[in-house]
């Protein structure tokens, strides 16, 4: 099982997570997939069908680039504050060299006048890899269990 | 000069040809209300679920008219019901989970028991208890159940209606919709996802969306950074006769893609275009095409809320629910086909990243629509300004720089509504 350093930098790796997105730090967000990763959102809908269609799938370092890319460069979206809050980190085994985690998410969003609301709720099923010493998600899976989207998904979860 | 506020039918219509469409009509409540009657209500064929979404006896699936909850059923021998979602005894809904398998239905609340077509078999203590109460003697369970609607299939799709003497769903369909659902079904298809997208804007600036080829790749840079569309393809808009279904498409040529100088051209007053565009991981563009032809877009509308789609290789169906005036879900039904190759199934794994509200193109048509909600919603006496492809008369157009189809919507709308007073022309 994993020992105190390795759980505290797996609890630091999602904080650092939380507040990449939170800063709009999106050039950074790749950065916390490994070289060779699968980053997916799915409904708790699709997923509790058994239907594999997701709202993102990413299946590569490069598509999770290019969400970012398109993010910047292409996507219209409106501006709105984004804060994380994840809980409930649990590290549940190691397996083929990586440690299988969940954790809980809560997504707020607040506009530009000030008005708060809950944006999405939801679980992360994560695989985490150690490169250089450093925690780096191999998997990725989101699973909202908000599902009516409001608007729009284009920050990732 | 302001003019007094004008609510429900009395909102004023300051053309014959729809150029000019007033902004109430995407705010008022007492409008709203109409709509969910004469809109989504009557002798409308409304998309209820695909036939494969309910194999086998006693499968149901929910979906809304409207506002109105419906429930469609699988039954004996193959047949297809749907009633309205709402007991006969006090209103209470009855089937309370989306989908799944049932014997017979019975409400919650005092257990009125319905067949899977709607019709009530039986009430408890109907002859009453100990000789004592029940219903009087007069009371029969025959003709008594649920609203059952009218159903109809086409190629696989189920649609239903209120008024039991509507016209054929073909005549309601028309040629130009069922061309396109026969392409699009053309190969058995395979569900492999559902998206809901809640947007808080009016659902008939959706409808008017679906129907606009002129912003696609305007507001839709994706498109164009990588070639799926731009202004210089070729495609169109076909209407049906009363302009209320229609159907956008875009064609491939090469060449288009290629034709950097008309690009240019085209984008010269904004800094969108970006010909050093490349994405990192390209699988997602230029897949195999599913059907086989050069066509890379359909965005085919139904009146009054569905819309059946290709968006580059990603086929879709998208329900609109109204969920109030200033308010609408998007039901996306993406899907696949069945039998082909294991990289075309992964192809299409991928190409989920084009639609639904996740979409780099789908999301932020819920955003215009947000957006053009928030402009109007406080107007009194104003109007959209409709006349890209020109005014008079709706029809076919062979370009994609129109809203031609947006016109056919409202002239059919303002039919099926039946605004008071004569619109005045001009405007």
């Amino acid at each position: 099982m994993a020992d105190d350093g390795t759980v505290f930098a797996i609890l630091d790796l999602y904080s650092d997570y939380a507040l990449c997105l939170d800063e709009r730090r999106f050039e950074d967000w790749p950065g916390f997939f490994s070289e060779s990763c699968h980053y997916e959102v799915q409904s708790r809908e699709n997923r509790d069908l058994g239907l594999p269609g997701a709202l993102i799938f990413c299946d590569s370092r490069g598509a999770v680039e290019d969400r970012v890319t398109v993010l910047r460069d292409t996507l219209t979206y409106p501006f709105l504050h984004i804060r994380h809050l994840i809980a409930n980190i649990r590290v549940h085994a190691a397996r083929d060299g990586a440690f299988e985690t969940s954790a809980s998410y809560l997504v707020l969003h607040s506009t530009e006048e000030g008005e708060t609301r809950i944006y999405s709720t939801g679980k992360y099923e994560d695989e985490i890899v150690f490169e250089a010493d450093r925690p780096r998600f191999r998997k990725k899976i989101v699973v909202a269990d908000t599902f009516a989207i409001d608007n729009l998904l284009a920050v990732p979860l | 000069m302001t003019s007094p506020r004008r609510t429900g039918l009395d909102i004023r219509w300051t053309s014959d040809d729809s150029t000019r469409v007033p902004f109430e009509v995407f705010n008022d409540r007492e409008l709203y209300d109409i709509e969910l009657d004469r809109v989504f209500g009557g002798a409308h064929w409304q998309y209820l679920a695909l036939e494969r979404e309910i194999p086998n006896e006693g499968d149901y699936s929910t979906t809304y008219f409207g506002e109105r909850r419906v429930v469609v059923v699988r039954g004996k021998e193959g047949a297809i019901h749907a009633f309205e979602n709402r007991c006969a005894h006090r209103g209470a809904q009855v089937v309370t989970r989306l989908r799944g398998n049932a014997s017979q239905f019975h409400c919650p609340y005092h257990m009125w028991c319905y067949d899977h077509a709607g019709r009530l078999l039986a009430v408890p203590q109907q002859k009453g208890v100990k000789g004592k109460g029940g219903m009087p003697d007069d009371f029969e369970v025959a003709g008594r159940g649920m609203r059952s609607l009218k159903t109809a299939s086409f190629r696989g799709l189920v649609f239903g209606c209120f008024d039991r003497d509507a016209p054929p769903l073909e005549d309601y369909l028309g040629p130009v919709a069922m061309r396109h659902i026969e392409r699009i079904t053309s190969r058995p298809i395979r569900i492999l996802g559902y998206y809901r997208q809640v947007v808080e804007a009016n659902w008939k600036l959706y409808a008017e969306n679906t129907r606009d080829p002129y912003h696609a790749p305007l507001l839709h840079l994706f498109h164009v950074s990588f070639g799926i569309q731009t202004p210089a393809m070729t495609g169109g808009t076909y209407l049906d006769a009363d302009g209320k279904n229609n159907c956008i498409h875009v064609e491939t040529d090469p060449d288009d893609v290629k034709d950097h100088a008309l690009l240019v051209e085209q984008y010269k007053t904004n800094t969108k275009y970006r010909p050093d565009y490349a994405l990192k991981d390209p699988r997602i563009i230029g897949t195999e095409k599913s059907l086989g032809d050069n066509t890379t877009t359909v965005i085919l509308s139904i009146f009054p809320s569905l819309v059946v789609a290709q968006v580059d290789n990603a086929f879709q169906i998208r329900h609109v629910r109204p969920k109030g005036p200033e308010k609408f879900e998007i039901y996306w039904t993406y899907f696949g086909y069945e039998g082909g190759s294991e990289s075309e199934f992964e192809d299409k794994l991928r190409l989920a990243n084009m639609i639904g509200p996740a979409g780099y193109i789908s999301m932020e048509d819920g955003e215009a629509a947000r957006l053009v909600q928030q402009g109007t919603r406080t107007q009194t006496g104003e109007h959209s300004f409709i006349e890209m492809g020109g005014r008079g008369p709706v029809g076919d157009r062979d370009t994609l720089a129109q809203e031609v189809a947006l016109r056919g919507f409202w002239q059919y709308y303002r039919k099926v509504m039946g605004f008071n007073g004569a619109p005045a022309n001009g405007g």
